[in-house]
């Protein structure tokens, strides 16, 4: 892991950004709309259902869901991580005043404060550590939620998590996680610091805040808009293993801005235009779906990874028809034909069992050419 | 100085107050009594427009308070409820400063006048200024709250059962206490209360509300002795006798008491006023089977040698005699 220092500290400031970013986002919003809701209670229980559908909403879900707006990178990582920390802080501010002693309401206002005099002398500070457990908690979850935000391209420590996933590296996976954790438990140990002392360090709270925010931002923004004119975008795994990336640029003599996504946002982020180039499986349905082009391999540096049914051999011993069956199609579906067939499917037109069906019962296959290969890479 | 007219509040079509109309002199005490949900708290917060009257007026120096903007009015009408409402992160100098903040006041001149207050509420500064709310017992907190209502000395104070929290000892100082205070402050206090003898303690007019609806307006003596109805006689029966030792005093005696001039030569026990309640003068001596009084008025001094029993006889005289009037 210790290799890896440079590239660990890099990505905890990224996370740190981010996370930092969003939060002080989802607090400036956050806070003045409980805030509102406590004055217009009509709107809030609409208001707060709302912000707890947001929070329902799968996070992987909602970063495909933000992308053909916003695309891939730390804007929509950003936007996701702030709707995510939304809920309890609105929550937490709502309730927080609520809950204030009426008793000390109804003195306060008998003495002649204002509505605004109530709130900044009595309401907020009364409020304040039910407002900060709030604000803690979206710090946890958020710092949680921004490693997803690798998947689309927008670093932080969770590169490191999906890479030692897909390379099957436990060692890697704890090079992204334990920061991460360590991240949560040093961000919320701070916040509980400040929040006793939240009036007297308010201002410098503030200045920090706002400094540390700025600072962090063009680390994490500029990144984004630095655009390129040709961006490619690959799976983490392609990114780390041997005959991925690395290897194919030397091939074929590429220099890539590339950035690191999920297999299964790749697709839809090429057909928005968000990226120029990916590393697809050349049967993926979608490659017809959404009209791209695959391009051709003249240097042969991919060799067919033909697919292969692997049997526990046991099951085999007790069930030797299955090698028949599978012995009926071996070799005999094209790619093209493959990647009809996947189409179907991942257009919702049909069920798996009902393409292989009406493959099986196609007239032709008896009479197809075996290509060989399997469905490729 | 200050004059409710026809005062009316409508909740969702019940009418929690009913044309309520009364006035309270400057310096005097007015207790709004009833039982719970009888309309007295909010006759009270209409004064201060915590609540807005659906209908009437209420006059505070002969200016309608619906002409004033409510936080400048609140600010120049002391308040002070059941629940205190202290706030808990504000220690009690800042408890007690909050409306003088309110005002802008000099800082020199809100801690001069804090330590002043806590003084005379009978809390020395130097050893609870610093302290906050919930170091203190309910009856302390109390204190402070009837400093916080005192400190930008307002002409009004509007008191909303401050002392029905309180246990029966720590109630009896603070009433006793605040009773002092008023008088020697000269005070006008509109007191809200459902405890009969609290109310013919403090007050020295009465309105015994029912469902909105003032049932007997006067002093305390017309409420326990000339009954307006049924109503008002039950709300007196179970604190009778206690209500009436306490309103009669002991001028209202002198008809029926013996009174010598003063001679020289013999100490006197007890020198008391003429006004003390027949309640408070047999408190006094009821470690003693005789008791020589001296009493000074403006006719000067007369020397009183009574007992418990002729107190006591002369009191049912006074009573049967007040009873027999309206007839």
């Amino acid at each position: 892991m210790w290799e890896h220092r440079e590239e660990i500290g890099v990505q905890t400031v990224e996370h740190l950004g981010l996370t930092l970013t969003a939060l002080a986002g989802a607090s400036l919003l956050g806070i003045p709309a409980g805030l509102l809701l406590t004055r217009w209670q009509r709107l809030s229980g609409p208001s707060l259902a709302f912000v707890g559908v947001i929070q329902t909403i799968p996070s992987l879900a909602l970063l495909g869901f933000l992308l053909p707006w916003l695309g891939i990178g730390v804007i929509p990582a950003i936007v996701a991580l702030f709707l995510y920390a939304l809920l309890p802080i609105v929550r937490n501010t709502y309730i927080g005043v609520e809950e204030v002693d009426p008793a000390v309401k109804e003195a306060a206002r008998g003495m002649g404060m204002t509505g605004f005099q109530m709130l900044a002398r009595v309401e907020l500070p009364l409020a304040a550590p039910v407002i900060f457990a709030g604000v803690r908690t979206a710090t946890v979850i958020g710092v949680g939620v921004a490693t997803l935000s690798a998947l689309i391209g927008s670093g932080g420590l969770g590169e490191f998590i999906f890479r030692g996933i897909a390379l099957n590296n436990p060692h890697m996976i704890l090079a992204g996680a334990m920061p991460a954790a360590m991240l949560a438990m040093g961000l919320d140990a701070a916040l509980a610091w400040i929040q006793p002392r939240i009036r007297r360090l308010l201002k410098p709270f503030a200045i920090v805040f706002a400094l540390t925010s700025l600072a962090l931002m063009p680390l994490v923004i500029i990144p984004a808009f630095s655009g390129t004119d040709f961006l490619a975008a690959f799976p983490t795994e392609f990114m780390e293993r041997a005959d991925g990336y690395r290897a194919m640029s030397q091939v074929y003599d590429l220099q890539l801005d590339t950035t690191e996504m999920d297999v299964g946002l790749m697709y839809q982020a090429l057909k928005e235009g968000q990226v120029d180039l990916i590393s697809g499986f050349s049967t993926d349905g979608r490659i017809q779906a959404f009209d791209l082009q695959v391009l051709e391999d003249d240097k042969h540096y991919f060799p067919p990874y033909a697919a292969a049914p692997l049997l526990n051999g046991e099951t085999l011993r007790r069930h030797p028809e299955i090698r028949e069956a599978l012995a009926l199609v071996s070799g005999r579906i094209s790619n093209l034909a493959m990647a009809h067939m996947n189409f179907r499917v991942d257009q919702g037109h049909a069920t798996p069992h009902q393409v292989a069906k009406d493959f099986l019962e196609s007239p032709g296959i008896a009479g197809l050419p075996g290509s060989g290969r399997g469905p490729n890479d | 100085m200050i004059q409710a007219i026809e005062l009316t509040r409508k909740f969702h079509g019940t009418t929690a107050v009913d044309r309520v109309s009364f006035k309270v002199g400057a310096g005097q005490t007015l207790g709004l009594i009833g039982t719970s949900g009888c309309g007295k708290t909010t006759t009270l917060r209409m004064l201060n427009r915590l609540i807005e009257p659906t209908s009437g007026r209420v006059l505070l120096g002969g200016r309608d308070v619906a002409h004033q903007n409510p936080e400048c009015l609140r600010r120049a009408i002391g308040y002070v409820i059941q629940s205190v409402g202290l706030f808990p992160h504000y220690t009690v100098e800042d408890n007690v400063a909050v409306v003088p903040r309110l005002l802008r006041h000099d800082e020199g001149q809100i801690s001069r006048r804090t330590a002043e207050l806590l003084d005379l509420v009978g809390l020395p500064p130097a050893a609870y200024s610093k302290r906050f709310p919930h170091e203190l017992s309910g009856g302390q907190q109390q204190r402070v709250g009837f400093a916080r209502a005192l400190a930008a000395d307002p002409p009004v104070i509007l008191l909303d059962e401050p002392f029905g929290g309180l246990d029966q000892i720590t109630r009896g100082q603070i009433q006793r206490d605040f009773k002092t205070l008023q008088r020697c402050l000269g005070k006008t206090v509109v007191l809200v209360t459902h405890d009969v003898f609290e109310a013919v303690f403090m007050c020295d007019q009465l309105c015994l509300m029912d469902r909105g609806i003032i049932q007997q307006s006067g002093t305390p003596a017309d409420l326990l002795f000339e009954p307006a109805n049924d109503f008002v006689r039950d709300f007196f029966r179970s604190q009778q006798f206690l209500a009436s030792l306490q309103v009669v005093r002991l001028c209202d005696l002198s008809p029926h008491l013996p009174f010598d001039a003063p001679a020289p030569g013999r100490t006197p026990l007890l020198t008391v006023e003429w006004d003390i309640s027949l309640l408070d003068l047999v408190q006094q001596f009821q470690n003693h089977d005789t008791a020589s009084l001296v009493v000074s008025d403006a006719d000067g001094t007369k020397i009183l040698n009574t007992t418990i029993p002729s107190l006591l006889a002369a009191f049912w005289k006074l009573c049967a005699d007040r009873r027999k009037r309206p007839e």
